[in-house]
């Protein structure tokens, strides 16, 4: 950078040597000069001096010469910019008022550019990226619902029937406990196929990734560490490598280490090869996140078609598993990755902020008409002076031009400021590592290149009307030009519209927040304690194994001091668990499309105690049931109401699949009331409540009602814990109120963001018309003095310059009012509790602008009320 | 002999549009033209001259031609051009309305 400074200011102080022919010029001039002074009868002596002394500075004259000749833009440029930046300071206020309007502007925008460009925009760190797709399969029918995954025995199958299209590896996302040095921790992992790295285009910063040898069976167990991993419990040392570590209490070797950043496919920290064991062998099993790297060649559409044709035949192949899986989805990264309604709500954050800066642009644009206004004559007088239209317009750009440069390093640190903000809201985890942003370079040019693409624009039209127009009735004429004044009450009501805009998602944001703030989930949370473990690795390949450990923990932990209840579940309340899986009710006709999806828990029969949930109707499991496999379940109200409309459903039995247990049919012994209904839903997924023998999963949850701060009685269920197993790693330790808090982080992100959105558009909008009004009123202060002179009520005076504010700002709303639905109607899918038309919310907005302005054209017509009508009327006779 | 003003910026160029359009002339020629034409009240700086006359042909208004002074020397001639007639009688208009505007202002100041 400084070299380029350095560069640049050689380039302008360069003297180039002097035109040959305007020496010889110079040279006759004075030579001339000189023979008319000896005619004259000067001593030649003195005759060459005193020509030189007339002439003057040589050197000004050759310099002033090769300006006119080649004026080059640039110099033209800095002879602008000086003079701009001289009229700038005089005008100190403005100026001021001008850079923090555009800055704040700009550094809004820029914030949410940043945000956009790094969720949405960049691509993802990966060589050709953009050939990189995620695979998946769906129904004809529903082609607007979630992919499904693949299974291995599909991924194989596909494999080998792409062919030329495609080359195509998988990666299975799991959970695992790692030891073995340090103690135990859970750490988010996943097998993938060997070939994965070198798809994805990934390579290690130390050892190697793994080779197709690794991924058969027989093979010893080894693993790649992830940079984060490998720094935090590793120390960074590179002598790791070769080293082994225990990967679900089994021996792995690891063989490499990733570089910093890589963790596909979301937040992973270690790999080891998929196609070892691992209950992978099942058809119906969809864990796999399968990517495919398209041929140089194919279209997505050809690879879509051709993975099409490979699905449909599946499908007619395997019928059991597959049946109704016909079409392929492929879908690129950002697809895969950032699901909706993530970008929409992104694009209308990022809409929403361009507004404001709309607005803010509007400011200045009426701050500079004002000046142009002022300036008339002064610009009339330049004009006078020979200076042409073009070069006024010009003096005047290089003066808008200038603000924006000024306004530039404010808005990086207003977009430095709100990048770190926005991310700080961000739970850990939330998105993929690789998603980030940040003010970067990037960020930069583009808060550079709007600063000055706004200026440009705020200064144009005020430099047009300045450079149009006779000279002399410049000159002469001292009124202001109605033109110019419709074209600015034109932008403080194109203000005030968009402020509506931004203000009514504003509201509608903040609405839908509150409303998932008063949701009620169904659950006394308040003391409520949740610690998930990880179950995994050879010792607990059993299920027997995991229904003892936890009910030896579970025994622990109802007998430590200040525990209520004690509950050992795989669902915890917005926190998720449990197995999906399709419902069949017993005297229904079996139609397999028809099949309902319900969710399966595995809990002891004191979880609803626990949670604070009461039972409707039945009873609960006695705790021998919860251990046992008894064909016996609690439903709640949704399944219920879902499976026996209005009956009664004790004593009803319904069959239930899931991967896990297969097809198994349960008689219903008790209601529980539902609990984690999603809002605005009448009733909470269908759930059955099994004994947890049947459900025994690797991540089960310890549930705890305590009798104080559940947060305080962490050490001591994790001593508990400790206590059965030293070697059980605890993988996620939460208290439902802040599970509760956390559930919608995207939400509260989204109503502080619109919120900064709304309150920015509100005091620029108000800024715009108290500009207006407040300048109308200067350009009146006579006539109101004269009024006040003639005994007008100066209330009068006040009710008449508000009421000018408040009609601009009337023409603002109305007009907002028929664009807002537009936008709000984009923003449907992200509300809750509150419809995107809703009324008072779209009335409150309104009534806001309304007050607003008033406000706003209170204090200008204050003080044209509290003019000095002796002054004025001297001030015009005189 | 009062002393002589300093020409008000902008009205060199239409001095010298004036001075050329009795006929083409080199440099050392206009700025002596222009002192006898304002009877030595305005003071055109000699090295000033120059930069403006090279404006001007940028400009379009006139040309130069290396030619032989009345002295035998080498010099360069300049020479209006239509779009400076054209322009010299368009600054000259404006600058009479100028300063009636200015006189009449005054005139009503002291009044």
């Amino acid at each position: 950078m400084l070299n380029v400074l350095r560069a640049a200011w050689r380039f302008v102080s360069r003297r180039s040597p002097a035109d040959p022919d305007v020496a010889r010029e110079l040279k006759f001039h004075v030579d001339r000069h000189t023979e008319l002074l000896l005619s004259r009868g000067v001593p030649s002596a003195d005759a060459a001096r005193l020509a030189r002394a007339a002439f003057g500075s040589v050197d000004a004259a050759v310099e002033g010469c090769r300006d006119a000749r080649r004026l080059s833009w640039f110099s033209g440029l800095m002879r602008d910019l000086r003079q701009a930046g001289r009229s700038l300071w005089r005008a100190r206020v403005l100026t001021c008022l001008a850079v923090l309007c555009l800055g704040f502007g700009i550094g809004l925008d820029t914030t949410m550019f940043a945000v956009v460009d790094g969720v949405l925009l960049q691509p993802y760190p990966y060589p050709d990226a953009d050939r990189l797709v995620v695979i998946g399969v769906t129904s004809d029918a529903a082609s607007s619902s979630q992919p499904t995954p693949l299974s291995y025995p599909d991924f194989e199958d596909w494999r080998a029937r792409t062919g030329e299209t495609a080359t195509i590896e998988a990666a299975a996302p799991r959970q695992v406990a790692l030891s073995g040095i340090g103690d135990p921790v859970s750490v988010s992992a996943a097998a993938v196929s060997p070939g994965l790295f070198a798809l994805i285009g990934a390579a290690p910063i130390a050892g190697r990734t793994f080779m197709t040898s690794d991924g058969v069976p027989g093979a010893p167990d080894v693993a790649v560490l992830g940079h984060d991993l490998w720094t935090r419990r590793y120390g960074a040392d590179p002598a790791v490598v070769g080293r082994s570590v225990l990967v679900d209490g089994r021996p792995h070797v690891v063989i490499g280490v990733m570089p910093a950043g890589f963790a596909f496919p979301n937040q992973q920290a270690l790999w080891t090869p998929l196609g070892i064991g691992r209950g992978l062998d099942e058809r119906g099993v969809r864990t796999l996140t399968t990517i495919a790297r398209l041929a140089s060649a194919v279209t997505r559409t050809r690879a879509t078609q051709t993975l099409d044709a490979v699905a449909a035949d599946l499908a007619r192949a395997y019928p059991a598993t597959n049946a109704g899986l016909t079409r392929a989805s492929v879908r690129t990264l950002h697809e895969a990755f950032v699901p909706d309604p993530i970008p929409a709500v992104l694009w209308l954050m990022f809409a929403g902020a361009t507004l404001v800066l709309f607005i803010a642009c509007s400011n200045v644009a009426n701050l500079l008409l004002a000046r142009a206004t002022a300036r008339s004559h002064e610009l009339a007088v330049r004009a006078a002076l020979g200076a042409s239209r073009v070069q006024i317009v010009r003096h005047l750009l290089a003066e808008s031009l200038l603000l924006g440069v000024a306004a530039i390093p404010l808005a990086a640190a207003m977009a430095t400021l709100g990048t770190w903000q926005l991310a700080r809201m961000m739970p850990a985890g939330a998105v993929p590592a690789y998603v980030h942003w940040e003010m970067d370079g990037r960020a930069l040019l583009y808060a550079s290149a709007m600063a000055i693409a706004a200026t440009v624009a705020a200064g144009l039209a005020p430099a047009i009307g300045a450079a149009r127009g006779r000279l002399s009735a410049r000159l002469t004429d001292r009124s202001t030009g109605t033109g110019r004044s419709v074209l600015r009450s034109t932008l403080v009501a194109a203000q005030v519209a968009v402020s509506l805009v931004a203000i009514v998602l504003a509201v509608l944001f903040s609405r839908t927040f509150d409303a998932l703030a008063a949701h009620d989930w169904g659950v006394d949370a308040a003391h409520v304690l949740m610690l998930r473990v990880a179950m995994t690795g050879d010792r607990y390949a059993d299920t027997d194994a995991r229904v003892r450990r936890m009910d030896d923990i579970l025994r622990r932990a109802t007998t430590l001091p200040g525990v209520e209840s004690a509950a050992v579940s795989t669902y915890v309340p917005l926190a998720g668990g449990g197995e999906r899986g399709h419902l069949d009710v017993e005297g229904r006709a079996a139609d397999p499309d028809a099949r309902e999806s319900m969710r399966l828990v595995g809990a002891t029969s004191t979880l609803f105690d626990t949670l604070g949930v009461h039972l409707v109707r039945g009873r609960v499991l006695t705790p021998a049931e919860s251990l046992s496999r008894a064909n016996i379940a609690i439903v709640n109200e949704g399944l219920a109401a879902h499976a026996w409309p209005g009956r009664d459903p004790i004593g009803r039995r319904f069959r239930a699949w899931t991967a896990s247990t297969g097809d198994q049919t349960f008689t219903v012994v008790g209601v529980a009331a539902d609990f984690g209904t999603e809002p605005g839903e009448p009733h909470a997924e269908p759930t059955a409540f099994v004994p947890y023998a049947w459900q025994a999963a690797p991540d089960t949850a310890l549930v705890l009602r305590v009798a104080g701060d559940p947060a305080s009685a962490a050490p001591l269920a994790r001593t508990a814990i400790g206590e059965s197993d030293s070697q059980l790693p605890i993988a996620d330790v939460q208290t439902m109120p802040a599970i509760e808090a956390r559930a919608f982080w995207q939400f509260a992100l989204f109503g502080r963001v619109f919120g900064a959105i709304g309150i920015a558009a509100l005091l620029l909008a108000a800024c715009g018309v108290y500009g207006l009004v407040s300048y109308a009123v200067s350009l009146q202060t006579q006539e109101m003095g004269v009024r006040i002179a003639l005994g007008a009520d100066r209330r009068r005076i006040v009710m008449t310059v508000v009421d000018r504010g408040v009609r601009l700002a009337a023409v603002g709303i109305v007009a907002g009012l028929v664009v807002a639905p537009a936008l709000t109607w984009l923003a449907r899918g992200t509300l809750v509790g509150v419809g995107p038309f809703d009324p008072p919310s779209f009335a409150l907005a309104a009534l806001l602008l309304a007050a607003m302005a008033s406000a706003a054209s209170l204090v200008p017509a204050w003080r044209a009320s509290r003019v000095d009508a002796a002054s004025i009327l001297r001030g015009a006779l005189r | 002999m009062p002393k002589p003003l300093d020409l008000p910026q902008g009205t060199l160029d239409l001095l010298i549009l004036r001075a050329l359009r009795l006929g083409p002339q080199h440099g050392w020629a206009i700025s002596q033209r222009l002192e006898q034409l304002s009877s030595a009240v305005l003071q055109v700086p000699q090295g000033s001259l120059y930069p403006a006359l090279h404006r001007l042909e940028r400009r379009g208004w006139i040309t130069s031609t290396w030619g032989v002074s009345d002295h035998n020397r080498q010099a360069r001639f300049y020479e209006l051009s239509r779009s400076g007639r054209k322009q010299l009688d368009r600054e000259v208009e404006d600058w009479q309305r100028l300063t009636t505007a200015v006189n009449q202002v005054l005139r009503e100041t002291e009044s």
